[in-house]
């Protein structure tokens, strides 16, 4: 049973070599996965969600991860589907997978560094085929995340005094997706999600003699907007397929509840003009062993804007990623090393919002991956170790080293299949 | 070694844990982070400032002039100077009918505490004139100021609390008769307590009538073959303290006994509408300060009306006295807070926590004095952040 894409049918390639190296990163990424445990930083995630919405999730499962966050292109297989939904429509088993990404991030300014760490859930899929090259999905993912916490410490009057700033919370999105193929060449796909999510932001200053009263800030942000994404996908050739989608303009309705120690509470409602976000991608794949990826996702993220309001320093992202993957034989072998499947990958990835100085903000990232199969076709386990670096201290204010780990547990069943 | 069933399913079970454990990393908190707070370009939210206004728009002390019938405790004697003394009121309670003759009577009292252990001689003396425990004072409702009373003690003894913390004294023979006669229906105006040991700072406490230690007259009625005891509690008494002039223009005074109040009032209109209030603090230069019992506990009260000078009910704040202290200072924060929100600032009155219960004064300096003693209000404030960015924008709009 082929539970991934580009895994067909073909004879088995043995080598010792492989074995080794595939052993050798299965340790080097569970090791890494780890780093938010043996690290002893505090809870945060990427210090420039102080900019803007937060960070911007890139979608996706670990394997898509393990390739740079590659797979508009990627037919026949799950986890395409989860950043393109016309890849619904090549899907043969039924799929069920949810994924985590723990981080350990050293960030530093310049006065001072330290290791933030934390862990998300990013997605729950359920990917159902229904046969005749229909297929649907539902999902819950995570679209955007703040975790944002810094603090400074100075003095007002000889009175030693710390100003605090916490930026928590995110958007995610509930989506129904349906896609269906045309002879097997062409895939075509929709998916409709309800974007919801809270995040806050609170800021203080508290004395440290306790005849002071410290000032607070808090605002508790409610978010509900709808998201459509339109995907495509075409198997040009045997080797080559490519793939695209766009998500229009949608608009969240922002809900805020502002209090502070200033006023009384204060609510607001005012609409958040998310902008046109599309992407293309190119597939190639070398018999059975070999697979690579290239996408290019753009966000107009210059168009994005509150109550019709533009946002002063966003930018356009357009990200750009490669990736590939490497897998040795196929599953049916006795070697369990060498079916594990090997990925790699890389991303240039730009923030949507300039600093406060107007300075641009860029990310690059390394991927490895693989994936480990739990049973002889039964459920994988995907695996992603991500280095990246982001920022600069000189231009950026800041910058950050990041450790990235994701795990991917896919399990499929032969629902709705039709016994021969 | 990978092939084996028995060891994937070992392994299937390792990668599930190790996931659980990993997604459950990094779930808790932990320290705080210092990297990256320029990011934030938002000063806006802590433009604290200072203001230290000495600039005081009214400060000024009186007198209260009501009688100390709701303290606790009754005051004989004398400090620095100042004389205390009690009356007590027997009204109540005496027997209706009598059947044998009125041979002997006790005072009794229970000592709170004392300035000193040196004895003090205590003499009680018939009142001539009727009071009242809710409006006597030193000069009032007395045709002499301090009482009206028989030249001739009806009773006398020394007290001091090494022997214990009763007081108990008889009646003598003029004191059983003048008891005999309230008994009668002669007019009874009570008894007052007082020590002409002025030249010493002798001054003694006794429990009150409103406390379970009340004073009380045990009267002993005798005929030939038995006798009958009937205790008689006080159900009025107060105590009476010599004025204390109101100082010079440099000074404030606030005491107690002989209660004087202190009001003040500064001008914080220098404070921006919206601030939040960090902190204010009232301090004032303590000029002399005495007590019997070497602690003054004092209040600072919002006023409400400023013709009367009446005041909330709640106070704002308390700051207590003793010897040595030169400097005192009231957390008034939540009232700063109230006056720069809207209410209006009337001043806040300051008066001893139990008015009526003790000699303690304190005198502080008025705004008269010089700079280094003149009452000051130390006010640190938060510019709400949308005014601080506006005058940010502003400025930089100037330029």
């Amino acid at each position: 049973m082929t539970i991934h894409g580009f895994i067909a049918p073909g004879k088995a390639v043995p080598s010792a070599a492989v074995g080794r190296l595939t052993a050798v990163l299965s340790l080097l990424l569970l090791f890494s996965l780890t780093a938010p445990l043996w690290t002893a930083g505090p809870l945060a995630g990427s210090i420039f969600s102080a900019y803007g919405l937060g960070e911007m999730i890139t979608e996706g499962d670990a394997r898509l991860h393990g390739m740079g966050g590659t797979g508009l292109a990627l037919t026949g297989n799950s986890s395409g589907s989860l950043i393109n939904p016309a890849l619904l429509g090549g899907l043969k088993f039924t799929g069920v997978t949810f994924t985590s990404r723990p981080e350990a991030l050293y960030v530093r300014d310049e006065e001072n560094d330290n290791v933030l760490t934390s862990a998300r859930i990013m997605n729950f899929a359920l990917c159902l085929p229904l046969g005749r090259g229909v297929g649907v999905s539902l999902d819950l993912r995570q679209l955007s995340d703040m975790k944002f916490k810094s603090y400074q410490e100075t003095t007002f009057f000889d009175e030693p005094y710390t100003k605090m700033i916490a930026r928590t919370g995110g958007l995610s999105m509930v989506s129904i997706g349906l896609a269906e193929s045309f002879g097997n060449r062409l895939f075509v796909g929709l998916r409709g999600g309800y974007v919801f999510g809270r995040t806050t932001e609170s800021r203080s200053g508290d004395f440290e003699d306790g005849d002071f009263r410290d000032s607070r800030t808090f605002s508790d942000r409610r978010h509900a907007g709808t998201q459509l994404t339109a995907g495509l996908a075409v198997k040009i050739s045997r080797n080559f397929s490519a793939g695209a989608f766009i998500t229009p303009a949608y608009d969240v309705q922002q809900d805020e509840t502002r209090s502070s120690s200033f006023t009384k509470a204060v609510i607001e409602e005012r609409t958040l003009s998310f902008p046109v976000k599309y992407g293309f991608g190119m597939a190639y794949r070398s018999g059975s062993q070999f697979s690579g990826q290239i996408d290019v996702i753009t966000t107009r993220w210059a168009d994005f804007t509150t109550d019709d309001q533009t946002v002063p320093g966003y930018r356009d992202a357009i990200r750009l990623a490669v990736g590939g993957q490497y897998q040795a034989v196929q599953e049916n072998t006795r070697s369990y090393l060498r079916r594990i499947p090997l990925r790699l990958g890389y991303a240039y990835e730009p923030w949507y919002q300039k600093t406060s100085d107007g300075a641009s903000i860029t990310g690059h990232f390394l991927t490895l991956g693989l994936g480990l199969p739990f049973s002889r076709g039964g459920a994988v386990l995907d695996a992603a170790l991500e280095l990246g670096w982001r920022g600069n201290v000189s231009s950026a204010g800041a910058k950050e080293t990041i450790v990235r780990g994701y795990i991917s547990l896919w399990g499929f069943e032969p629902w709705f299949q039709r016994k021969k | 070694m990978f092939t084996g069933k028995r060891y994937q399913n070992v392994q299937n079970v390792w990668l599930i844990g190790l996931s659980l454990i990993i997604m459950a990393g990094g779930c808790s908190e932990k320290a705080k982070n210092p990297v990256g707070f320029g990011l934030w370009d938002d000063e806006g939210h802590w433009q604290v400032h200072q203001l230290v206004s000495q600039t005081v728009l009214a400060d000024s002390s009186f007198h209260v002039s009501r009688g100390t019938g709701i303290g606790p405790y009754l005051l004989v004697g004398s400090y620095e100077g100042q004389e205390a003394r009690s009356l007590l009121s027997f009204e109540e309670g005496l027997p209706d009918t009598l059947d044998r003759p009125l041979t002997a009577v006790t005072l009794n009292l229970i000592a709170y505490s004392q300035v000193s252990d040196d004895s003090i001689l205590i003499s009680a003396y018939p009142l001539h004139t009727p009071w009242s425990d809710s409006s006597a004072t030193w000069e009032s409702p007395w045709t002499t100021a301090g009482g009206d009373y028989e030249a001739d003690p009806i009773a006398e003894g020394y007290f001091a609390t090494a022997g214990g913390l009763q007081f108990q004294i008889e009646l003598n023979t003029a004191g059983v008769e003048l008891v005999q006669g309230w008994l009668d229906g002669q007019p009874n105006y009570g008894i007052m307590l007082k020590s002409n040991e002025q030249e010493d700072d002798h001054l003694k406490y006794f429990y009150s009538e409103d406390t379970p230690y009340y004073p009380y007259l045990q009267m002993i009625f005798t005929s030939q073959d038995s006798a009958d005891t009937i205790m008689v509690d006080s159900k009025k008494d107060t105590f009476i303290a010599e004025p204390v002039p109101l100082p010079g223009e440099d000074l404030l005074l606030v005491s107690d006994g002989h209660v004087a109040r202190t009001w003040l009032q500064f001008d914080i209109s220098a404070i921006p509408e919206s601030s939040f209030i960090n902190l204010a603090m009232l301090s004032l230069s303590v000029s002399e300060f005495r007590d019997p019992l070497d602690n003054m506990s004092i209040r600072a009260y919002p006023v409400s009306d400023r013709h009367t000078l009446s005041y909330e009910t709640s106070p704002s704040a308390t700051a207590n006295l003793f010897p040595g202290r030169e400097l005192v200072e009231f957390n008034i924060t939540t009232l700063a807070q109230d006056w720069v929100t809207g209410t209006e600032n009337l001043g806040i009155l300051l008066r001893p926590y139990l008015e009526y219960s003790s000699l303690s004064q304190v005198l502080f300096y008025s705004s008269s004095a010089d700079s280094a003693h003149r009452p000051s209000l130390k006010i640190v404030y938060t510019i709400r952040p949308e005014d601080a960015l506006a005058s940010c924008r502003g400025k930089q709009g100037a330029r």
